[in-house]
């Protein structure tokens, strides 16, 4: 079939509308801890077995690890490099996964990683170091950092929910806008020099855990939790899984929309900071690439390009195990070009075997490897 | 205008058979509907792209910069975007194109060039080091092909994956170095010229003024709309649905090679970062040529007019006094801009 709405009642595997009306119904909500945990269980229904799928193959990754190299399984290289060095990704991945979900897209958020910093820096940094001298507040220019992240999911989701332009499109568009700017604004240098404060959240610990890592465990802990929890969150599956049934059922499915892509720009702002904070400096280059590690990872995570479904569970352990595979291949020393090569070949095989173990994907079985077709779905429901 | 173009248009509308072209169209809003189904609807904005043009330098608007730079330069761009306009017709993607132009001549030029020139030193007959520059689009294609069709997965991280393997192979087969010195056999499809036209530029014009009339009036290549508006429909109507989207990746790795051979020519090396970042050009030219994302619909004349914008957009931005880190922002601002105003116009 051509469009979505006629593959929709694969409600089973996430909570669209229906599965939002039956199980929060206002007048039975129960507030504090006893109702969180009476929701929480509750929607362990949900969970099917694929949430976990890629687990055993993490296991696997983590015994040939420690047998490879005594270091990997160590707890400074599991913090400090596994986690820490795919922090910003992980945050990124989170942000995506969300916009997948809700039926969308978002390229430029790549971007987002390079711009919002440079701006940040550029404003704080002196003339002779490539700034404009402004030597304004650090703490100033953090909340600016966030605001060129919010700001340009503004103007993301006024391109693609306004004018109903196809998300993946517009924000390739504007994806090469954004990284064209950071690039003319510094000229192709790097920024460094930066005070303490803007490498902050890249480079402090706490409780001798790198801040980085406890933000890539936040975020997922509360992703997971807003989405199966919270009413909002479960309207991000309603969108999109079927627009036009959560229109119906009363869902301001646009400002949802646009809520979700200022969440994200905001959340890849952060990974941007997380990112110069490690480095120590804002490359022109910073954060070029990346998107097709997140797309990579959010799909390999189990989340659906068409809308709907994700988990973000499985979506961790996706992004636990390419982070994983990445560090023992550099502990073993490979250079990092076959590192890439490795990386596409994992999520080829993984992609076919889970198809082939017979992983059930009622959407795309059906389509046949079909793309993503928002745009159809939205004209349909007017 | 140039003579080019004057040769071009007319050539491509005799693919758009007058038979089944509607009355002549009254209002403004049809008559742009009318040009956007035409694949034309670029055509006003490229007119203004000349103007500017030639306004912002006096070099834009001769001969020898339209032939030699515009059209050179964009060759491998059409040719690429040839492939993924037939995939988005089909209603699939292939992003791993960029990565083939990148993989399929090193690879070759690595088994013929010697040693200190980066090469392994097999010394491999260039003839057949052609052959296999094609053979690996093939392959690729093939594979991309099996996974998305035969098992059903989905087309965009497949050819995602493939793009990012075949980006890290590249790397790890070149060492990271460029790759040079090659046979002038190599590099003639790249290099020659007929005249004073390259002869990958009129390769890029036979290959759309082919695919314009295949696309028309073959029996497949109406059956690649057919599968890409609606396929069940197609399969009900007799179209052997799965080996015609097989031999798409097929043909579309293959075309990916031949670009990939193309631009090795033109560089005279084979760079390890080559084709990397051109799939956004390829998809931005598709769309702005008014070829729908979501299959079906698109015309070869309008991802050929989209390839020309864009090749002529770069053009004017390298003549331009504009300071080189801002180039990137410019076009980026003009795609953006193409993009929303290709949307007035398409009926969607």
């Amino acid at each position: 079939m051509k469009n979505r709405l006629a593959n929709t009642p694969r409600s089973e595997s996430a909570p669209t509308s229906a599965a939002l009306s039956v199980d929060t119904p206002p007048d039975q909500k129960r507030g504090g801890m006893v109702g969180l945990a009476e929701r929480l269980i509750a929607s362990r229904r949900h969970a099917r077995f694929q949430d976990w799928a890629l687990l055993p193959i993490l296991v696997v990754v983590f015994i040939i690890g420690a047998v490879a190299s005594p270091t990997f399984f160590t707890a400074s290289n599991l913090f400090h490099n596994v986690l820490q060095q795919s922090a910003a990704l992980a945050i990124v991945v989170v942000a995506e996964s969300l916009l997948l979900i809700s039926g969308k897209f978002d390229v430029s958020l790549e971007s987002i990683v390079g711009l919002a910093p440079m701006v940040g820096a550029l404003l704080i940094v002196s003339v002779e170091a490539g700034g404009l001298g402004l030597h304004i507040s650090p703490y100033v220019a953090i909340l600016i950092v966030l605001a060129v992240g919010a700001l340009i999911g503004v103007v993301n989701g006024a391109l693609v929910i306004r004018l109903n332009l196809n998300s993946f499109i517009i924000t390739f568009a504007m994806l090469i806008l954004w990284r064209g700017i950071t690039l003319g604004l510094t000229s192709g240098q790097s920024l460094s020099a930066l005070p303490s404060q803007l490498l902050y959240l890249g480079s402090a610990e706490w409780f001798g855990v790198p801040i980085s890592v406890w933000l890539f465990i936040a975020v997922f802990v509360v992703a997971e939790l807003f989405l199966r929890l919270n009413p909002l969150g479960r309207a991000v599956y309603a969108i999109g899984g079927n627009p036009s049934a959560a229109r119906a059922t009363g869902l301001n499915v646009n400002r949802i929309g646009w809520g979700i892509y200022i969440v994200a720009g905001l959340m890849a702002a952060v990974a941007g900071l997380v990112l110069t904070g490690r480095i120590a400096a804002v490359t022109a280059a910073q954060g070029n690439g990346l998107i097709f590690s997140v797309l990579a990872v959010a799909v390999l995570g189990g989340v659906s390009l068409d809308g709907g479904r994700g988990r973000m569970t499985s979506v961790l352990i996706a992004t636990l195990l390419l982070a994983a595979i990445t560090n023992i291949l550099v502990l073993l020393q490979v250079p990092s070009f076959w590192i890439d090569a490795a990386y596409g070949a994992i999520i080829l095989v993984t992609l076919a075997v889970s198809k082939l173990g017979g992983r059930k994907d009622g959407a795309g079985r059906k389509k046949r490897g079909g793309i993503a077709k928002p745009q159809q779905a939205a004209e349909l429901s007017e | 205008m140039t003579d080019y173009e004057e040769n071009m248009i007319p050539a491509a509308e005799g693919s758009s058979a007058a038979a089944l072209r509607p009355a002549p169209p009254k209002t403004v809003q049809s008559r742009l509907r009318w040009l956007q189904g035409q694949g034309l609807v670029v055509l006003p904005i490229i007119v203004v792209v000349f103007i500017v043009g030639a306004i912002i330098s006096p070099v834009f608007l001769t001969v020898t910069n339209l032939v030699s730079n515009v059209l050179y330069q964009t060759a491998v761009l059409a040719v690429l975007a040839l492939a993924e306009t037939l995939m988005l017709l089909s209603n699939r993607f292939d992003l791993s194109i960029e990565s083939v132009v990148g993989i399929a001549p090193a690879v070759a030029a690595w088994l013929i060039v010697a040693p200190e020139l980066g090469g392994k030193g097999v010394y491999l007959d260039v003839a057949v080091g052609i052959l296999l520059i094609f053979a690996i689009g093939a392959a690729v294609g093939l594979i991309n092909g099996l996974l998305v069709v035969k098992l059903g997965l989905n087309t965009f991280m497949i050819t995602l994956a493939m793009l990012i393997l075949l980006r890290g192979l590249t790397l790890g087969v070149t060492g990271g170095a460029m790759i040079f010195n090659m046979p002038r056999s190599l590099t003639y499809i790249g290099r020659a010229s007929v005249g004073p036209v390259p002869i990958s530029v009129l390769i890029a014009v036979v290959l759309y003024v082919a695919a314009a009339l295949f696309l028309r009036y073959h029996r497949l290549g109406k059956a690649i709309y057919a599968i890409g508006g609606n396929e069940e429909a197609a399969r009900a109507g007799g179209v052997r649905v799965e080996r015609l989207r097989l031999g798409l990746y097929v043909l579309s790795g293959t075309l990916a090679a031949l670009a990939g051979l193309m631009l090795t020519g033109r560089q005279a090396t084979v760079l390890p970062n080559q084709g990397q970042g051109m799939v956004f050009s390829v998809f931005a030219a598709a769309v702005i040529g008014g070829v729908s994302l979501n299959g079906g619909r698109g015309k070869m004349l309008g991802a050929f007019l989209g390839v020309v914008l864009i090749g002529t957009v770069q053009n004017i931005l390298t003549l331009s006094h504009l300071s080189s880190f801002w180039i990137d922002a410019v076009f980026g601002a003009i795609i953006v801009g193409a993009v929303l105003l290709s949307k007035v116009t398409v009926r969607e």
